[in-house]
């Protein structure tokens, strides 16, 4: 069989070198393939690949009812499992004209912060063990496990816990949730001066991110870039104010952006998104009633009237949208998932060439694809 | 943008289009240079009847939300490519092209994204079931009498001869 | 920056950082020490999900078939026949292929009668995929030896050593928060 995803050498060139990164590269973060050419330490031509993982979302969930719908949203983007089922339930309750409660929309809200900072945590980790910085990586996933245990003592699993649905959310908090999560802040604020001590305040790391993998404020709109990536280019773009969802309108945060568009930059929006998380967080834990409904009114079998809906959420890693068309019936007609990371790996080409192959993987970390939501 | 065939709706808090296949690319330009700068997404799908591209839209500055969306027949599923308008949507369209079978003309590049190169068929479609084979009794719809977009009213003009 | 002062930047970065780790040194490790020590599973988290018998014996289940039909990945198999004594249907056969099941819990949410639930055990692995094929025998024998379980209907329920089923004090419950707060108001009005 042929195989169609390398790239051709230029005819009469002999200096340059076509080597495959991936797909079983470590540092690609999952099953990335990039076929880079080489001029020296210079990349002169780059390809993506993707598609590894593949498994056709799309059409599994045409043949499942939309209650069945929202586990399979949950393994989309598995390192923020419980944010990837919001778009696809916003879009759903428009549908079906479902109100939520306000109690309900703040615990969402709660979660869903949660869970950014557990994405970041990973992000951190993994990215860090890409540069060459091992001790990160261990600190970090001790921080998220406290989150991973508040959520499975509350939404009944650590990763995947498919908890968010129609109207509101599966079932009510532990009695102990107010009190773990307030704990967690507490202490998470203890931590994150070390991380900005051990990474982005230390010169080593500086060194190799400074400058490095530069996007520009047009290129990144253009490409439909979003999250971290676009708002280190200086584009003030965050789907939580652009259209609120949830209980955002309600609360007060910053979006951080930086003009620099480089990969210290992009880390620099992370680290500064968990310090905003932490504040959304504590203003949603004063906000949020003890007690009180935590789910609305929604019909035992999900009907949406026929009709299309387009929503999106600011996940981890950007903007998160769900198309879903219905025809009136149990099943969807058609769903569509917009990923963060399959829009901004676009970016590859522009960032990779006449970048240095080392730091490739820096921009690669920076960029932060998950593989389960890119290929779907 | 008079003279172009499409109808404007409101649904929810979005403007939705629907244009003649014709006129997509003249519409969608129409769009951009209005201040829709920002490609949210595009979506192959199957109707029953044909294929529909469909794209979201959103303005930076301006914070509209626009969806255009167009549908062509299943034996010329022929639409032209806007990867020069937003270049976002390039993979975007690959993959319309490589689940729903959608064609992009003038795409620079459009070669199957998600899945491998030998592949034949296009999985989304609705002849198709979730394993990928075909459905023995499936037969396409007839295609509406009144298409979503607004027919020019004119057809004396010569259009029609 | 001359290069001299490049290199103590450096080394002061890695002094920095060797402090910071030289902290987290003394404090006490994050380690589970699983084999040894079994960690505490909440009764909510799905891992295994198991058939409740009544206190004398009879299924909970009354074979309707929903969690059957809201089944994502349609591991559960159903049959069922009429109740000769009496309406309604008793179970002749209930399957559940653990090695498909994605753990979503949908049948727990949509059982009636809170007759399938979620334990609070984890110990799922097996040297043989078949074993993960679990027919109502083996359902029931772990329902038999939950000490907690969890279901939307009932909450939290507990089995006491004597064999009694008990509901579980509302620290345990989700949404128990109610009730202690109730208390806590009662206590203080008394």
């Amino acid at each position: 069989m042929r195989n169609p995803t390398t790239i051709e050498p230029v005819p009469g060139r002999t200096d340059e070198m076509i080597i495959n990164m991936g797909p079983q590269h470590p540092a690609t973060h999952g099953v990335l393939k990039v076929v880079i050419g080489l001029d020296g330490e210079r990349i002169t031509r780059a390809v993506p690949h993707i598609g590894f993982l593949h498994r056709n979302h799309e059409k599994i969930e045409e043949a499942r009812t939309y209650t069945q719908i929202i586990s399979y949203t949950d393994r989309m983007d598995y390192v923020s499992g419980l944010q990837n089922e919001l778009p696809f339930i916003l879009a759903v309750e428009d549908l079906l004209g479902v109100e939520v409660p306000p109690r309900a929309k703040l615990i969402r809200t709660i979660f869903f912060e949660l869970f950014r900072i557990a994405s970041h945590l990973v992000w951190l980790g993994t990215g860090m063990l890409d540069l060459g910085a091992i001790t990160p990586f261990l600190y970090t996933f001790r921080d998220r496990e406290k989150i991973l245990e508040i959520t499975e003592k509350t939404a009944g699993a650590r990763m995947l816990p498919n908890y968010f649905t129609f109207g509101g959310v599966r079932r009510d908090v532990h009695p102990d949730f107010f009190k773990d999560v307030a704990a967690f802040l507490d202490f998470f604020e203890t931590r994150l001066p070390d991380y900005y001590a051990l990474v982005l305040d230390s010169p080593v790391f500086q060194a190799r991110a400074v400058g490095v993998g530069v996007l520009s404020k047009e290129r990144a709109i253009a490409r439909g870039a979003s999250g971290p990536v676009i708002r280190a280019s200086g584009v003030p773009y965050d789907v939580r104010k652009a259209e609120p969802y949830d209980a955002y309108p309600e609360l007060e945060f910053e979006i951080p952006t930086r003009e620099e568009g480089d990969v210290y930059a992009r880390f620099w929006v992370r680290f500064r998104e968990m310090e905003e998380s932490v504040k959304i967080i504590r203003q949603a834990l004063e906000k949020v009633p003890k007690t009180g409904p935590y789910k609305g009114k929604v019909p035992p079998r999900v009907k949406p009237k026929p009709g299309a809906r387009y929503r999106a959420v600011e996940i981890a890693r950007g903007h998160l949208g769900a198309y879903v068309v219905s025809d009136g019936s149990e099943y969807p007609a058609r769903i569509k998932h917009r990923s963060p990371s399959f829009a901004n790996l676009q970016l590859i080409p522009d960032l990779f060439v006449g970048a240095r192959f080392a730091d490739a993987i820096a921009i690669l970390s920076s960029l932060d694809p998950v593989f389960g939501e890119v290929d779907r | 943008m008079t003279e172009l065939r499409y109808k404007k709706t409101t649904e929810f808090d979005e403007e939705v289009y629907a244009v003649h296949p014709e006129d997509y690319r003249a519409l969608l330009e129409a769009l951009k240079a209005e201040g829709f700068d920002y490609p949210r997404s595009l979506t192959g799908m199957d109707t029953g009847y044909g294929l529909r591209v469909v794209v979201h839209l959103y303005g930076i500055e301006s914070g509209k939300k626009a969806t255009v969306f167009t549908d062509v027949p299943y034996d010329d599923p022929v639409v032209p490519s806007v990867t020069d308008l937003w270049p976002g949507l390039e993979w975007f369209e690959r993959e319309a092209f490589d689940l729903v079978g959608i064609r992009f003309a003038g795409h620079p590049d459009l070669r199957r994204i998600l899945l491998e190169e030998d592949w034949t068929i296009h999985p989304l479609q609705k002849r198709y079931d979730t394993g990928g084979y075909p459905l023995p009794d499936w037969q396409p719809a007839p295609w509406p009498e009144t298409p979503p977009w607004e027919e020019p009213q004119a057809s004396e003009e010569g259009g029609e001869a | 920056m001359s290069l001299f002062a490049e290199v103590w930047d450096a080394v002061k970065a890695v002094a920095a950082g060797l402090e910071t780790v030289h902290r987290r040194v003394k404090q006490p490790p994050a380690t589970e020490f699983y084999p040894y020590k079994k960690p505490e599973i909440p009764p909510v988290s799905v891992q295994f999900l198991a058939l409740i018998q009544n206190e004398d014996g009879t299924d909970r289940c009354v074979a309707c078939l929903q969690c059957e039909r809201v089944c994502p990945s349609q591991v559960i198999t159903i049959e069922r026949k009429r109740n000769p004594e009496g309406k309604g249907f008793v179970l002749e056969r209930f399957d559940l292929d653990f090695a498909n099941c994605m753990h979503c819990a949908n049948c727990v949410e949509a059982c009636p009668v809170s007759a399938i639930v979620t334990v609070g055990e984890f110990e799922h692995a097996v040297y043989d995929i078949n074993f993960l094929k679990a027919d109502k025998a083996f359902l029931d024998h772990i329902g038999h030896e939950a000490k907690i379980w969890y279901s939307p209907k009932f909450g939290v329920e507990m089995r006491t050593p004597e064999g009694k089923i008990v509901k579980a004090p509302p620290e345990m419950q989700p949404g128990g928060l109610a009730e202690l707060l109730k208390e806590a108001e009662g206590g203080e009005g008394a």
